[in-house]
């Protein structure tokens, strides 16, 4: 014991003024309150006026706060008071190492006392203050690194994996009274920077100022945030405070089980505001129930902030909305059991569905039970490359079934799409299921062809759609389509939308041409002049970007069809460059007098497959130089012209340009 | 007491001998070699190959001389060894996707913030190599990556006529893509994250 005096005087050479030899030492033992305990504590009363204590361990919360702390001033009496003054105290801390300062108090009884501390070096300042049952408290660390800062609250059970670089002003106040406790934590940063191992939260150059209130009464949190400047990433967040400074604030109950939002109120910048209150079940953090209310006067920032990144990897990736928007959301066990929202001049557009649509105004309103009208209308829109006009549409929401409350007409190309019914129920599983009836009132098909990016041809395309169905994320509408085109008619059966919303959306249908007028349909592409009529069969037509890519297809004269039948030198010529023949042979000769030729039947056939184009005539052809081949053009009277095609294959591509070639080439001038 | 096996058993025993099972088995060596030529194009551009059909090894039969007699009891079927064709337009259409993605993933593949997984796909392996404002669109290039090359994987399948292929056509990308994959890269197997 002797032994540990002269110890502990030794260690008190180190900070304290030399002294006379007259001292009195109590050994106190251990003191404990509450939530704190210290042991070994010595206290030395040395002549003629100074006090010193020493402590081995301080525990706060049953971990250790502070070992060898050391503390020494000189004392003098004031009225009742002993004060201690021009005093000097060291510590070591876990996690901040030894921490040395000043220190000054005056103790007038056990309800009446106080002390400040304070570390320059830690940017340390704390005072204590007993008057009457209340504590106060008081500490202030500024510019303190945040890394020391997560040392320092690791030390204390308190572990915050990651890595921290910057600066924190850290101020604490707080009273504990008998009864009740409030306290006040505020703290700033400028600089901060955070990374977690897992990457799924992390800031940089965080400027925030934060204020957080305890009431133990009514067990009360009160929070203030404000976002000022840098960027902070909470997976699948990413908020750019520089661009959109945010406001948070908080009123929470802490009861047993719950955390209950009195209110939340969040504000983007000028952009938009959040309004919230939920309860919270504190097992496992599950959200029980909450009602948000949420006014957007700028969707544009606050949507591709908030609502775009919980959109990555499904097929509205990349949705983008401007305009404003105000509405409500109500959550229930997580999941989402009511929305409204008021739209006012929204343009959206989701670019990997191709969808668009521009000037959208009008109620939304969905609800897990129970029907909920809604009614939009929309200026503009796109389907692809198709435009829409302007129109709105009324219908039901509710789970996961939709329902037209009114027949909808969409206004595009000159004409409509009149949707009679649609009823879809199971949206989203794989059980969709579709009630659809529908016409297409006469499009022009001049314009589709300019949308699509086709080679340009009038007439019109119309007819009855009576039904929908979906299968294997294949939606394969009922009915057929009606093209008038070329004098003819070109019917689209086996309608069917693959994959629509897929990596490779395709369309697939079966095609009947009946009765094309060649005059027509030759005078169109400047093709050279034929005069009598088609018919062609494309089935199992597939188009991949509205590009075909599979079908077989076979196009011959009109059986039992008497009209006049005459081809011209450069229609041959074209067809016999199609066919991978030579051209300009007519004009050469004595034939270069003849305008035209009359011919019996023509006709090709293209099998596509794989880029290549399998092709046939219309019957035939007497072998040629041990070639087989068919006739392309099989000719009638004299002079006559017969058109033999011997290449098989032919890439698709090649043909394509082979075709763009001859309708854009002037043709062979007959001299 | 022996007994002459009567001629209706017989014929029922050659009956029975020949019913004929047709295994149609998953070619491997040739999807091997499909896989090399899609990889070779996506992640090398800059020396593009033909494309085309992969002409598949020969098959060694276990005995020659047993397919022989059964040749010459039953007239074989002429099945022609399956080849792993890759140049429909829907293969190619994804395979385009995969290549014009390339150049905006590479970057990652080289820092190891996205690695290949041990499924055919790539994933996120370190965001925090990635800068804060990056990291969603570095999802987002991952999860299109994944849907194209799932989409890869069937359409691959399809265009053989075999759609319950996709699985193991995307096994054996699996492992092409390691194979092939730069130096320096990340990739997954068994065991968890690499780097080759």
């Amino acid at each position: 014991m002797q032994k540990l005096a002269v110890l502990s005087l030794a260690g008190l050479g180190a900070i304290a003024p030399r002294a006379p030899a007259q001292e009195i030492t109590v050994n106190v033992g251990s003191v404990a309150g509450p939530t704190w305990r210290a042991d070994n504590v010595t206290l030395t009363y040395l002549s003629p006026s100074a006090l010193r204590l020493d402590v081995a361990t301080v525990q706060w919360a049953g971990r250790v706060a502070a070992t060898k702390l050391q503390a020494h001033c000189s004392t003098r009496f004031v009225a009742t008071e002993l004060r201690c003054e021009r005093g000097r105290f060291s510590a070591t801390i876990p996690g901040w190492g030894r921490l040395q300062g000043t220190l000054e108090g005056a103790f007038g009884n056990a309800e009446s006392w106080r002390a400040r501390l304070e570390v320059p070096r830690h940017g340390l300042l704390a005072t204590l203050q007993q008057s009457a049952a209340d504590m106060n408290l008081a500490v202030r660390v500024h510019g303190q690194k945040a890394e020391d800062l997560r040392k320092l609250a690791a030390a204390f059970g308190q572990a915050m994996p990651g890595e921290f670089a910057g600066n924190v002003d850290l101020t604490l106040r707080a009273t504990l009274g008998p009864a009740t406790t409030t306290a006040t934590l505020v703290i700033d940063t400028r600089s901060l920077s955070y990374q977690e191992p897992s990457g799924r939260y992390a800031a940089e150059n965080l400027a925030a100022h934060g204020r957080a209130r305890w009431d133990s009464g009514p067990q009360r949190w009160t929070v203030q945030a404000q976002g000022r400047g840098g960027q902070v990433y909470a997976e699948p967040l990413f908020l750019d405070f520089s661009a959109l400074p945010t406001t948070a604030e908080l009123v929470a109950l802490d009861s047993k089980d719950h955390w209950r939002i009195e209110g939340l109120h969040l504000r983007q910048g000028t952009a938009g505001t959040l309004a919230a209150t939920g309860l919270i079940s504190k097992a496992g953090l599950r959200l029980e129930s909450a009602e948000l209310a949420f006014d957007a006067s700028a969707l544009a920032p606050l949507f591709a902030t908030d609502v775009q990144p919980f959109l990555i990897g499904t097929p509205l990736d990349g949705l983008t909305a401007q305009g404003t928007a105000r509405g409500s959301v109500s959550l229930r066990s997580g999941s989402l059991t009511a929305l409204t929202a008021e739209l006012s001049g929204v343009a959206l557009s989701a670019g990997r569905l191709g969808l668009a649509v521009d000037g959208l105004s009008g109620q939304v309103r969905w609800a897990n039970t129970g029907p909920a009208p809604s009614s939009l209308q929309w200026r503009a829109g796109s389907i692809g490359r198709i435009p829409l006009g302007p129109s709105e549409v009324s219908f039901r929401a509710q789970g996961r079934d939709l329902e037209l409350l009114a027949p909808w007409r969409q206004p595009l190309l000159e004409g409509a799409v009149h949707v009679q019914r649609l009823a879809l129920s199971k949206v989203g599983l794989p059980q969709l299921d579709a009630d659809f009836r529908a016409v297409l009132e006469p499009i022009d098909l001049a314009a589709l062809c300019r949308a699509l990016d086709w080679p340009v041809f009038g007439g019109t395309l119309g007819g009855q759609l009576p039904g929908l169905r979906v299968q294997n994320e294949v939606w394969s509408i009922d009915g057929a389509l009606e093209a008038q085109v070329f004098d003819g008619t070109v019917r689209l059966e086996n309608l069917r939308a693959i994959e629509p919303f897929g990596v490779l959306p395709r369309v697939a249908a079966d095609a009947h041409m009946r009765r094309i007028d060649l005059e027509t349909l030759t005078g169109t592409f400047s093709f050279g002049r034929i005069t009598g009529r088609l018919d062609g069969d494309v089935e199992g037509l597939r188009l991949l970007e509205w590009k075909p890519v599979a079908f077989d297809a076979r196009f011959h004269s009109t059986p039992g069809d008497h009209s006049r039948r005459r081809i011209s030198q450069r229609a041959i010529d074209n067809i016999s460059a199609i066919g991978g023949g030579p051209t300009g042979l007519l004009s050469r000769g004595f034939l270069s007098i003849f305008k035209d030729f009359s011919y019996d039947r023509m006709g090709i056939s293209c099998v596509l497959r794989d880029g290549r184009c399998r092709m046939d005539g219309i019957e035939p052809a007497p072998p040629h130089d041990g070639q087989v081949g068919y006739y392309l053009v099989k000719g009638r009277l004299l002079p006559r012209i017969d058109v033999v095609g011997y290449t098989r294959e032919v890439s698709w591509d090649t043909l394509v340009q082979q075709v763009e070639a001859a309708i854009a080439s002037g043709g062979p001038q007959t001299q | 007491m022996k007994r002459a096996i009567s001629v209706p058993t017989l014929l029922a025993l050659f009956l029975c001998a020949a019913c004929v099972t047709i295994n149609v088995y998953f070619p491997a060596a040739a999807a091997e070699k499909a896989a090399d030529r899609i990889i070779d194009d996506v992640w090398d551009k800059d020396t593009p190959r033909p494309g085309g059909t992969v002409v598949p090894p020969q098959s060694s039969l276990p005995s020659r001389f047993l397919v022989a007699a059964l040749d010459f009891v039953i007239s074989p079927a002429h099945a022609a060894q399956p080849d792993i064709d890759i140049s429909s337009p829907e293969v190619q259409r994804v395979k385009a996707s995969l290549e014009a993605r390339f150049s905006s993933l590479k970057p990652y593949f080289d820092s190891g913030a996205v690695g290949l997984t041990g499924d055919g796909l790539v994933a996120v392996r370190d965001p925090n190599a990635v800068p804060l404002a990056q990291r969603n669109a570095v999802k987002a290039l991952v999860a299109d990556e994944n849907r194209d090359r799932l989409a890869l994987y069937q359409q691959i399948a399809n265009a053989n006529g075999q759609p319950q292929w996709a699985g193991q056509i995307q096994s054996v990308f699996a492992q092409r893509w390691v194979a092939k994959a730069q130096p320096g890269w990340w990739y997954q197997d068994s065991s968890g994250w690499k780097q080759k």
